[in-house]
């Protein structure tokens, strides 16, 4: 067998591996491990600091200009109800696009790209559409690790989180400009 | 290319969809224009007969392309009526006109929908038409004759501008056929034959050697003669009793080579136009932003280094000059690509014509729309927002400016009234004025009105100005109160705020019978903007100068509350103040102090109750207005102005009412542009 020959089924073996899999970015945010479709993401960039905007959800931390856009930053922490921290060296924004929306996520760190088999990913726990767990596409299962795999469609839904947030905050004071409505 | 099937929504491109509508909705609106100065200057058919021609060809080729069949037909058969008024079979009456304006209107309607298969109106017009151009269709072989244009190459040109340069005159003459000629080859050449005597036929279309086989049923030359043809000479020419022909024409051609085209579209500029997605426009806007703030970062770290001297004298003057080339190119760039987004006013122009008639002929009075400053040019954006006051104002002036004819004669004024819509460039605003030559608004009964209505303080009387405001009043003027009296005022309200939505302004001036004019004033442009910052603890924000009063330093005492609302006195003016530092400000840590704290704030921003500023001695005012309405902005620290390029922010971001959007600052960071209107109105709440 000569050398093409080999390097050729190297390369064929894994793409038929990559075929059956799901390239996810992983990244975590706290202790949990986090996965998002790695075609999603735009760039990866360093945390700075966004611009704050008034009357946003909680868990928007502002806006930062991108690739002359400007674009909203989202704190996954906030999200998902996490104790903020003090962000570090290894604090990013990770850009990732879905549809026509672009937007930044704060991440704790990045860990890896990695293909997950199809064979291992399994619909994430129902736990009532008010749990965050709604805002997961699917678990997958990497040896010991747990990946939980990000809906980017959903948590763009500003609108439902808000909803959703303010249903379980219960924020005392109604919106005015939403009143207004 | 192979036909689509629009209707059935075969694998139809948008782009082409979209070309398709647009292209038709411009070529309906050439034909309704020249339609209607046709009603005006009926003697003027001939002349513009072929173009109306063309449109209608156009028009069919197309639709037959997007597989619209019964506007295809329905547009043959228009483009027979064309032709037998060409050929002088019939002609278009005022009826006929009516008939075709009526049918565009339906083309147009159908074609902007985009509603394919909703054709019951165009079949009906389809076979209207079609009985009406039954007498010309027969000669179906029409369609299939080529349609001969004259191309000169190049050398031809140096010829002729040569010929012309020597003081000698070129003629170009057109002979037409009879569509069903057949003896046009030898006519043609007899033709060339008998111009001999009177100069040199330099080249004809088609070629003479070719004028035995072809078929055609226009015949081109060009005639160099050596002094101008006196008029009888021209006549002799024109009314050449050529067998077949229909028409000859001849012209002299003016000493201009590029006019060497006698084929040119008339009214159309010469120059070779591309049509571009706005939205590729907009993106090389924002990319002008872009190149905005690099050239303002590299500025400062130019000021900065100078200062330390990093780098070596020589070097660091040398890149001071190109910072400085650089600052002056993208000036230029900014200018030409701004150019870009702006179109003339003809645009949005060329509809009223037909408004001001169809409004005219059902009120039953007679109108003239005057129109001004066509070639004026306003960001295309605005003047798309522009259309719908415009028409408002419009409509409203024939319906009710102006007086009936007899009214009119009676007062000794012409039967016909005259509404006039220009366009002129004032420094950074462009404005409109919709003026009528009517009757004027009824102030008297404006003031009565506001009287009743408890809108003027009674024994107070109001001023003509003040009084003529009013008709801008929301609710003030419904069909059942002043309008039935003065006859104005529906829906004014909508036009000025639609104008305030474009950041511009509208007035009004009337006089007792000699008519009204409201001025419609807009800026520029949208794009970029002169904006005035300030800063919020480590944010800055901006807001358009042109909504800035003023700004001063106040402290607490300065203050008067008024139940839970906070007040400045300032010259006998009371204006409300809020703490944008508490709306926009999430670091500061709360302290609660009663004086400090108007609860007008909580309310504003609502959910989040963050922050309350720390001091209040001396503290910025930036005074806003919008409208009437005027309100304080307690800020920490005032900058200065700039010119923003607005960007939106990225729709993955819900709108936010109270911003307008956001842009590049020439430091590098980003700022955030406040929507005074939205803010004043929740504070007024």
């Amino acid at each position: 067998m000569t050398m093409e020959d080999r390097t050729t089924d190297i390369l064929n073996n894994q793409f038929m591996v990559a075929a059956n899999a799901v390239q996810q970015m992983i990244f975590c945010v706290d202790t949990e491990e986090f996965g998002v479709d790695v075609a999603k993401v735009q760039e990866i960039i360093r945390y700075q600091k966004p611009f704050k905007v008034p009357n946003t959800p909680e868990f928007v931390s502002g806006v930062i200009s991108f690739r002359g856009e400007v674009i909203p930053v989202l704190d996954l922490r906030r999200i998902f109800g996490l104790g903020s921290v003090q962000y570090d060296g290894f604090t990013v924004i990770l850009v990732v696009q879905t549809g026509a929306k672009t937007f930044g996520m704060i991440v704790d760190r990045v860990l890896d790209i990695m293909n997950i088999l199809e064979a291992n990913i399994q619909n994430p726990p129902e736990l009532g559409a008010k749990d965050k767990t709604r805002y997961l596409r699917a678990m997958g299962q990497m040896g010991q690790r747990l990946i939980l795999m990000l809906d980017l469609e959903k948590i763009v839904n500003f609108r439902e989180f808000e909803d959703s947030l303010n249903q379980e905050i219960e924020l005392a004071t109604p919106n005015l400009l939403e009143s207004e409505k | 290319m192979k036909p689509v099937d629009l209707m059935a929504g075969e694998g139809i491109d948008d782009s082409l969809k979209e070309l398709f509508v647009t292209e038709t909705c411009e070529q309906i609106d050439q034909f309704v224009e020249i339609l209607l100065n046709l009603e005006q200057d009926p003697d003027g058919q001939t002349d513009v007969i072929r173009q109306l021609f063309r449109l209608a060809h156009n028009i069919k080729g197309s639709s037959g392309m997007m597989g619209l069949n019964e506007l295809k037909e329905a547009m043959h058969h228009t483009e027979s009526i064309m032709d037998q008024v060409r050929n002088g079979q019939s002609r278009l009456d005022p009826e006929r006109i009516d008939e075709l304006l009526q049918f565009t209107d339906l083309v147009k309607g159908y074609v902007s929908r985009q509603n394919w298969s909703d054709t019951a109106d165009i079949i009906s017009w389809r076979d209207q038409f079609q009985t009406e151009a039954a007498g010309a269709d027969n000669l179906s072989s029409r369609a299939e004759i080529a349609e001969i244009s004259l191309v000169l190459t190049d050398q031809e040109k140096q010829d002729i501008s040569a010929w012309q340069e020597d003081g000698k005159p070129v003629y170009g003459l057109e002979v037409q056929f009879e569509t069903d000629a057949q003896m046009q080859g030898a006519s043609a050449l007899i033709f060339v034959k008998f111009l001999g005597d009177f100069g040199t036929v330099y080249k004809t279309a088609p070629a003479v050697a070719d004028l035995k086989e072809a078929h055609f049923k226009t015949f081109k030359l060009v005639l160099f003669t050596t002094r101008p043809l006196s008029s009888e000479q021209e006549e002799a020419i024109t009314r050449y009793p050529l067998y077949e022909a229909t028409a000859i024409r001849a012209r002299k051609w003016a000493y201009r080579p590029e006019e060497v085209q006698p084929v040119s579209r008339a009214g159309l500029p010469s120059e070779p136009m591309i049509r571009v997605n706005s939205g590729k426009v907009d993106k090389l806007i924002n990319h002008i932003g872009e190149l905005l703030a690099i050239k303002g970062s590299l500025q400062q770290l130019y000021k900065q280094g100078d200062q330390q001297h990093v780098l070596d004298p020589k070097l660091w003057k040398k890149l001071g000059k190109e910072v400085e080339r650089l600052e002056q190119f993208i000036g230029l760039f900014q200018v030409e690509i701004m150019d870009l987004r702006m179109v003339p006013v003809r645009q949005i122009f060329m509809r009223f014509p037909k408004i001001v008639r169809d409004v005219a002929k059902r009120s039953g009075k007679f109108a003239d729309l005057h129109l001004l400053g066509e070639e004026t040019e306003v960001d295309k954006e605005i003047a798309e927002k522009l259309v719908d006051p415009l028409t408002h104002l419009i409509r409203n002036a024939v319906d009710h400016g102006l007086e009936t004819g007899s009214e009119r004669k009676a007062i000794g004024k012409p039967e016909t009234g005259i509404v006039t819509l220009g366009a002129s460039q004032e420094g950074d605003y462009i404005v409109f004025t919709v003026a009528d030559d009517g009757k004027g608004l009824d102030i008297p009964k404006i003031k009565a009105k506001a009287a009743q209505a408890g809108i003027s303080p009674p024994g107070e009387a109001l001023s003509d100005d003040e009084a003529m405001k009013l008709i801008f009043r929301p609710g003030f003027s419904t069909a059942d109160q002043v309008s039935e009296i003065s006859g104005r005022g529906v829906g004014l309200d909508v036009v000025e705020s639609s104008l305030k939505g474009l950041k511009g302004d509208v007035e009004v001036e009337s006089h007792p019978s000699r008519g009204t004019t409201f001025r419609l004033k807009v800026p520029l442009t949208l794009a970029i903007i002169q904006s005035f910052l300030f800063q919020i603890g480590d944010q800055t924000f901006a807001v358009p100068s042109a909504e800035v009063v003023e700004n001063l330093a106040i402290d607490h005492r300065g203050l008067h509350r008024i139940g839970n609302k906070y007040f400045l006195n300032l010259r006998q003016e009371t204006i409300p103040v809020i703490d944008l530092r508490m709306l926009f400000q999430t670091d500061r840590p709360v302290e609660f102090t009663e004086t400090a704290r108007p609860s007008i704030v909580k309310e504003l921003t609502g959910t989040k109750a963050f922050a309350v500023s720390g001091s209040w001695d001396k503290t910025p005012l930036v005074i806003v207005k919008s409208g009437r309405y005027k309100l304080g902005l307690m800020v920490d620290q005032l900058i200065g102005q700039e010119e923003l390029m607005i960007k939106q922010i990225n729709r993955a971001l819900d709108e936010n009412p109270l911003i307008s959007g956001a842009s590049l600052l020439g430091s590098g960071g980003l700022t955030l542009i406040l929507n005074i209107r939205e803010i004043i109105h929740s504070a007024m709440l």
